[in-house]
Order: C-alpha cells, then structure tokens, then sequence
C-alpha cells in the first residue's frame, strides 16, 4: 500500500556479508567466561546493568582475535559505527573511545539487517514519540524529516499519532531503569539508519540489485544453460596480463604524478586553501598564455592534446600549415554532434557531411572508401553515433601522422617558450578571521559563453583550408540572398543549410564554426553598402598565408565589383553560382589555381557584412527585397565568381584543362552538394 | 466513489466473509465498532512489538515467546475482525458520503496498522531464528532490559498451569509463526486488491505536530520526569547542560 519504491525492478539489498561477521563476534563477546566484563551505569537513583568500558572492549578483541591495537582500533570503530554497540555518555559519538566511557549492546530487534531497511513509517512514530515527549523539541533534522514524512505518508499520519501515543503510554510503565535502556537503544538506532547531517552514513551501499542475492535457485536446465552462455563469454572476453596493465598504471603515475595538484602542489596556489583563485584563472579553458605544465601534458599523448581546448586550437594552427586543418575541423564537429542537442542531431549530420564528407565538399577530408561507404550508409538515418568511424578514423590519422610532426614543429615550441610559470604565493595567513575577503565572482556564464562566440567568430573567420578549390563554393547563409537575382538559370539554391539563417554556432568550445552557421551573421541587411569592417582581420590573417599582394592588386583593377570594399567575416566564401563566363572569371581562375585562395582578395568580393557578432539573420525577403533593387550591382558581383565544375573540385587545380570544361560545367556547377539520401529539387528551394 | 463495486464477484462466499456482519443498519455504530476495534488493533500491535524488542536479548525467554505468540494471534484476530466489519460497512449503499468517508479512512489506517504490524511479525520470526532458545552456545545479549513482569499495563501473563500445552506448542512456535506471517502477508494483498480505495484520498485529522501539545499525566513528580529526559539524552541536545545542572535540579 505504501508506495515503496520506484524503480526499475531493484528490490533487493545487496548481500551484506559484514553483517553476520560482526554478528558472530558479538554472539562471542557475550559469554560470560570469555566474553567482556560488565559493569554497572549508573544513572542518578537507576542502576542500569549490562554497561562495559571502551578501554575493555578493545583488550578483548585484541585478545581474542589476536590482532593489533590499531586494527582492533578500527574493528571496535566499525562495530560502534553500525550500531551493534552504542555508546552511553556521548551518543552522538559513534567512535570507540578506548578509556572508560562506557558502551551497551544493542537490541538484535535495532540492528541493520539486509532484508529491510529502516522504515518509514517506524520513523516517523519516533519522532512523533519523541515530539509527544519533548513537547515539540526536536532537532533541525529531525523536524525537516518530520515534515517531510508526514507529507508523504499523510494518508497513515493518524495511525502513526495513535501509534506514537500508545507506545509512549506503554513505555512509560515499564521500570525505569528498563525504560531508560530501551530508550537509548531506540535513539542509538536512529543515529545508526537516520544519520544527522554531518555524520557519515555508514550503511549507504549505493543502488537496489534486481536479482535477490540470497536467493537459491534451483538447478533447472534452464539456469545452467544460462551459466554456459554466460562463462562462454566471460572466456571471449579480452583480457590483458595483469603486469601489462600494472605497468601502465605505474608509467601514467609517474608521467602526471609532476601535474596531480594534491600530489605535487599546484601553482601558485591551491585556491580551496589560500582562498587565491588564480590558478582557475590561469588555467582557463581557453586562456592567452597557458601554463608550463598544461603545454607540458599536451606531449604526455595524443589524448591529452586533444583534451585541452588550448591545445586544440594550438594543434589547429599547426595543422592548417600544413593544409590539414579539416581533419581536427571534422573531429570537433563530430565531437558536437556526439553531445550536442537531440533535436539538432540530423540538422548537424547533413551539415557536417556537406561541409566534410560529401564529393567536392569545401573541406573534404580523407577517409578510406570503406569508412567512406558505412559513413554514408549510415547517414540514411542519423544518429549521434552515425559518424563514429570516420571520426575514430581521423582520429588516428591524426594521433599517428600530424601529432608526431607538431610536437617537433615551431608551434608548439613556440607555446611551450610562451608558457607561463607561475609564482608560488605565499599563503596569507588569516590572523584576523573576520576579515572582509575580497570576493571575486568568476564571470557569468552567459558573459563567457559570448566570448566563446566571439572567439569561434574569429576562428572561423581565420579559417580558410587553401587545400581545396572548391572552398569558396561554400554556402553562407546571405548566399541565400542570391536567390531570384537576374540570373534565372541559377538555382536559388543554396544549401539547406542556408535555409536555415538562425542557426546557432556549434556549441563546442573551440570549434571552429562551419561557415554555414551563423558566424556571418546578418547577410546582406546593409547588402553593399560600403562600411569596411573587420579588415584588421585579414591582417592578421596574412601571417598565415601566402599573400600575392600583386595579383590582388591586378584582379581588383580587372573587375569591375560592386562599389568600394567590401569585407566579410567569412572569407574566401564566394558564390559559385552559374554566372555567364566572363574574362574576368578566367583571369580568376588561374588565381585561385595558385592556391591563393585566403587571401583577402575574397574579402573585397563578398558582399558585406557588417560586423554583427550573434547571428541575427535577416529574414530573406528582405534581403532579396534589396538586391533586387541592386541587381545590377549583383550580376556583376556575380561576374566576380568563379565557376569551377564540380568535378574538379576534387583535384588540384593543376590541370589547364579545367577552362574548357567550364562552359560545359556550369550548369553542373549549378548543382549544390546534394545529399544522396535526400531528394529535394533545387526548385522548391528557391528563396 | 463506488469502491465496492470492483470488489470480486462472489463476495459473500468465502467464509472470513461471512464471520462478522453487522446486525444493525446504523452506521454510526458500525464506524463506532470500526474505530475501537482499530484502536485496540494498534494497541496490540506496540504490545507485540515491546516484547519483540526484547528478544535476544538478557530479557528473552520462553515466556516473553509464548507472550509474543498470543499477541500476535490476538492481532490477527482482531485485523480479521476489523476487516470484516469495515468490509460489512463499506458494502452498505445506504452509507451517506461522510461515513462513507470515515470508513475508508479506517480502511487506510488498518491497512496500515496491518503493514506494520506484518513487517514485526518478519523481524519478530528473525530473531526467533537468530536466537532460538533450545540451541546450545547462542548467547543472548546482554542489553540491560531486563524486563520482568512487571509490567504494568500489559496484559497479565498467562497463568502457569497450562505450562505444559504451553511447552508443546513452543515447540511449534516458529512454524507457527511463518504461516501467521504468511497469512497476514495474504491478508494484506486482498485488502489491497480487492477493495478500491485510493490510499491518497485520505488525510490526517490533525495537523503536523500537534501532539506535541498534548498533556500527558505525569507517572510520578515532575522532577522524576525531567530527570528521567536529561538521564536520556546527556549532551545530546543543544539545550542540556550536562550533569551538575541535573544534581542541581534533582535536589
């Protein structure tokens, strides 16, 4: 009737063998030859038998079991703790205290047994006796479960009254000196089975068990047959030699034994002693200058690197030297789609195959056909998981080629000389304990969360992979802007992605946002105004890349863009969008073909955007509304693109013959990266 | 709520059905009948578990087991009764809705005192087990309840003449006991069942911590009384002063 559990089938208490043990000694410490001494409390004018001091139960277990004090130190503990002996003068105190306080037995009626649990509803008539009693004077805890049990068990509160009264009417006849007993006994047990906050909850086993572990089953041909199958793959099981997997656990002691802050101190200070939150700060998830010991562990292994944000962003610029970045690109997009929002799963899935899987994706990465093929079977229906094999295949790919290669390179040496040693502080010593401490609150959430934002922001807008050509096919989201310009035949389409303009950045940190989400915000609100934003960006951007200032030069003298400069957040996104070939395509072209594809040159094509950091897309009619009016503007924006068949995108752009597969290629080029699974027309997609 | 409606079919063949029906149509008596036998139900049910408090330990002996038996066996005739008789008043449809209300919040409280009462009766068997008195090299513990009859209050022991049924029947004392155990475990599961009244439509008649209010006569002088608290809790509460404030008053 009372509703006892919810659960999923777990009824049963896990064997407690300790239980019994303890049972059988204390069977032992009652003979009255070998057992303990007894003497006599006194209470006031009562004379309460049955009562032995500490000092004697200790002799008795080192005597009888033969073990040292310590130890039996520590039995005598454990005795007291579960409630098989309770002390007299300080109840309170489950510790055996080896002088003369004294000591009682409990009742077997009170001890912990592993077929029940202390009741609720026995509880409550205690504390209901216990108010009747004291008159209401109960502790902070008790009245707190008082509350608590007669809410829940109101529907019986009136028999546990009536319960409560009439045991302390029959309490109070029996003699006192027995009363008192029982008395001590009831309250020991509840200090055993109800622990007051602060005290250690001895018999806290952890969860339910769904089989009942005393029970004996009979030997039917079914339960052996269960056996069979169950030691049949115990056996397949793979196990390892104890002293490989002891010695790996020695040598990863000793590698992070210099890192573990309660082993080897932390610098400069332990902040839950000093009170000096600096190390928190210092170590920050995505700090300016890391600390020694941090850029020190991203060595240890490839995981550890991988761990750290920092040191993921360290690995990314390495790796974007040498024209690899999509691969950590891919594995953090994974990692977000792994723990990312549910409802967003095949949203992410498609974007991440568009974006890294697909033919001629921007930034394709290498997988073998195999992987490649279960990749994208699975993609059918996505899942979090669905990208497992590819990931774990990059992963390694990674761990086995580039990690090797970044430890020895420039980068990380550079990080490791930049690498901060913090100072020890001294620790201040509180004299004065009232002392108003300085209280800094670490930052908001919400605060950090921007900045996080902000920095993806610069990420990405960095983030250019001059590997492959068919980077500035990429979708952006104003490219949905492009739809219903004077250029019919082009299929307003971009990506599905597109579609959706509110995208949220991928909330991972140190992702480097897909360029489809919105790190490029707001399109083309302001669609060509002239308002230079962001071009301290590319400044920064040029140390990392090849710059052929010349050529920038020339291909902004040859085209006739759209007025002044524009800039963008997203570099390098140009449309490909069929456009009418043009000499200026050509000329283009061969630029690109020179991998000088980040350059800010892709900067002045792209229409602006003005510098809003959180996406608030415009909603597409209005875009289309304006360019519309500018479409004169567009089309010779437009002209700008390149058009680079699909086919091509693939390849190094080294071949010459790419310029008379052009003319038969736009239409093709025409075609965005559709998924294979899916089959939407290019029409139903128009703006 | 038509609670008897669920009830099973052929109601009023099963013969602890037809042992108790009450005469009178009168509700009043019936809640009346209804709400003593419960009350002396709860009673039983402390008896019985005072005496198994002490099993086990220096108090413990045949005769407390024998008290325990018939305790027992007094409880569950009593829950037969009750259920009978709340049955009996339940069945009437001529129940107007307050009594009709009481009865179930009887029902609830028996079923209760019942769960509890089935939950001694486990331990109870338990320790019986654990202790069992014929067997040699048990030792029981020394708990300083010594319990002697005195107990005032309770019902008087059983006169010793029948000491010899009693030896026999001890004998049979913890197979009895397991079937008691059993059937008040059915017992309980037909109250459960068969009988549709939801547990959450009852509420306390008194508010949360009421009895503290509640005067008690005292069992002799006011100081005994205190003194017999502060012996019980030494340094426990916050508010004891510990024990020269308690020479102080028991002057």
């Amino acid at each position: 009737m009372t509703v006892k559990r919810v659960d999923q089938g777990q009824h049963y208490r896990p064997r407690m063998a300790f239980l019994k043990k303890i049972e059988a000694l204390l069977m032992e410490m009652q003979n009255p030859d070998t057992g303990i001494r007894m003497h006599t409390q006194r209470v006031m004018i009562t004379n309460i038998p049955h009562a032995m001091t500490g000092s004697d139960i200790l002799q008795w277990i080192i005597q009888h079991l033969k073990i040292t004090e310590e130890e039996a130190l520590n039995l005598g503990n454990l005795i007291v703790k579960y409630g098989y002996i309770y002390p007299l003068q300080e109840p309170k105190n489950l510790t055996l205290k080896t002088d003369s306080s004294l000591y009682r037995f409990q009742t077997p009626y009170f001890w912990p047994t592993q077929q029940w649990a202390a009741d609720d509803t026995d509880y409550a008539i205690y504390l209901a006796k216990k108010n009747i009693k004291r008159k209401g004077v109960l502790e902070e805890y008790e009245k707190e479960h008082y509350n608590l049990l007669n809410k829940k068990i109101n529907y019986k509160w009136d028999f546990v009254i009536m319960q409560a009264k009439e045991q302390y009417r029959t309490g109070k006849e029996r003699k006192k000196a027995d009363r008192y007993a029982l008395d001590c006994q009831e309250k020991a047990y509840w200090l055993v089975h109800r622990t007051p906050p602060g005290m250690q909850d001895v018999l806290d086993y952890g969860l339910d068990r769904v089989t009942d572990p005393n029970e004996n089953k009979k030997k039917t041909i079914d339960v052996y047959r269960r056996e069979i199958m169950y030691y049949q793959q115990v056996i397949m099981k793979s196990t390892v030699k104890s002293s490989v997997s002891l010695g790996g656990l020695v040598k990863y002691s000793e590698q992070f034994l210099s890192n573990d802050p309660i082993m080897s101190g932390c610098l400069p200070s332990n902040p839950w002693i000093t009170d000096d939150s600096e190390f928190w700060e210092l170590n920050a998830k995505l700090v300016e200058i890391p600390t020694r010991m941090r850029v020190e562990r991203w060595a240890f292994n490839f995981n550890e690197l991988m761990r750290d944000p920092k040191g993921r962003q360290n690995f990314q610029l390495f790796l974007k030297k040498e024209f690899s970045g999509e691969n950590l690109g891919f594995w953090e997009a994974c990692e977000d789609l792994k723990y990312g929002d549910q409802s967003k799963v095949k949203e992410k899935a498609e974007e991440i195959y568009k974006l890294f899987l697909a033919p001629g994706a921007r930034r394709w990465i290498n997988i073998d056909g195999t992987t490649m093929g279960i990749t994208v079977k699975g993609l059918k229906h996505p899942h979090r998981y669905v990208l497992d094999a590819a990931q774990t295949h990059i992963y390694m790919l990674m761990k086995k080629d580039s990690y090797g290669r970044y430890l020895k390179s420039p980068i990380y040496k550079e990080m490791l000389a930049k690498a901060i040693v913090p100072q020890e502080t001294v620790k201040k010593s509180s004299s004065f304990p009232f002392a108003r401490r300085h209280l800094r609150s670490s930052p908001s959430p919400v605060i950090l969360r921007q900045q996080e934002e902000e920095a993806k922001a610069k990420e990405a807008a960095t983030n250019v992979d001059i590997t492959q050509l068919c980077q500035f096919t990429a979708p952006v989201p104003h490219l949905a802007v492009y739809t219903g310009t004077s250029v019919p035949s082009s299929p307003s389409t971009p990506h599905p992605s597109c579609h959706i303009p509110n995208n949220l950045p991928f909330q991972s940190p140190g992702h480097i946002a897909l360029p489809n989400s919105t790190v490029c915000p707001s399109p083309i609100s302001v669609a060509l105004d002239t308002t230079p934003c962001l071009e301290r960006k590319w400044d920064a951007n040029e140390s990392n890349t090849n710059h052929f200032p010349s050529i920038t030069e020339s291909t902004e003298i040859s085209m006739d863009s759209e007025s002044g400069t524009c800039n963008s957040q997203v570099p390098g996104n140009v449309e490909a969008k069929v456009l009418p070939k043009s000499r200026t395509t050509l000329s283009f072209s061969r630029f690109l073909k020179r991998g000088c594809l980040n350059s800010p040159v892709f900067a002045t094509l792209s229409p602006k955007c003005p510098a809003v950091t959180h996406g608030k897309v415009q909603p597409l009619d209005d875009l289309e509304q304006q360019l519309q009016q500018k479409s004169k503007k567009v089309t010779n924006f437009f002209q700008i693109k390149v058009d680079i068949p699909l086919e091509s995108r693939i390849y190094p752009i080294d071949s010459e013959e790419e310029e008379e597969d052009c003319p038969r290629a736009c239409k093709d080029s025409v075609k965005e990266v559709i998924c294979p699974w899916e089959n939407f027309t290019e029409q139903e997609k128009a703006g | 709520m038509q609670a008897l409606e669920r009830e099973h079919p052929a109601a009023g063949s099963l013969p602890w059905q037809m042992s108790h029906v009450p005469d009178s149509h009168n509700m009043g008596e019936v809640r009346r009948e209804c709400a003593a036998a419960h009350t002396s139900l709860s009673k039983v049910i402390v008896w019985h578990r005072q005496l198994a408090l002490q099993l086990g330990g220096t108090a413990d002996s045949p005769r407390l087991r024998e008290e325990l038996q018939e305790r027992s066996k007094e409880a569950h005739e009593l829950s037969k009764g009750l259920r009978n008789m709340l049955l009996a008043g339940l069945r009437q449809p001529l129940a107007s809705p307050e009594e009709r209300q009481e009865l179930e919040r009887l029902w609830v409280l028996s079923l209760s005192a019942l769960e509890l009462f089935h939950q001694d009766l486990h331990r109870a068997h338990h320790l019986c087990q654990l202790f069992p008195l014929q067997g040699r090299g048990v030792q029981l513990l020394s708990t300083g309840v010594t319990g002697k009859a005195t107990d005032g209050g309770h019902k008087p022991w059983r006169r010793p003449s029948c000491k010899g049924a009693r030896s026999t029947e001890q004998l049979g004392a913890a197979p009895g006991l397991e079937e008691q155990i059993e059937h008040v475990g059915t017992m309980l599961l037909e109250m459960e069942t068969r009988v549709n009244v939801p547990v959450w439509t009852v509420e306390a008649t008194e508010e949360a911590g009421a009895e503290s209010s509640l005067a008690f006569e005292a069992e002799g002088s006011c100081s005994e009384r205190q003194a017999a608290e502060e012996a019980g809790g030494p340094g426990c509460c916050g508010q004891r002063q510990g024990w020269p404030a308690l020479c102080c008053t028991l002057s």
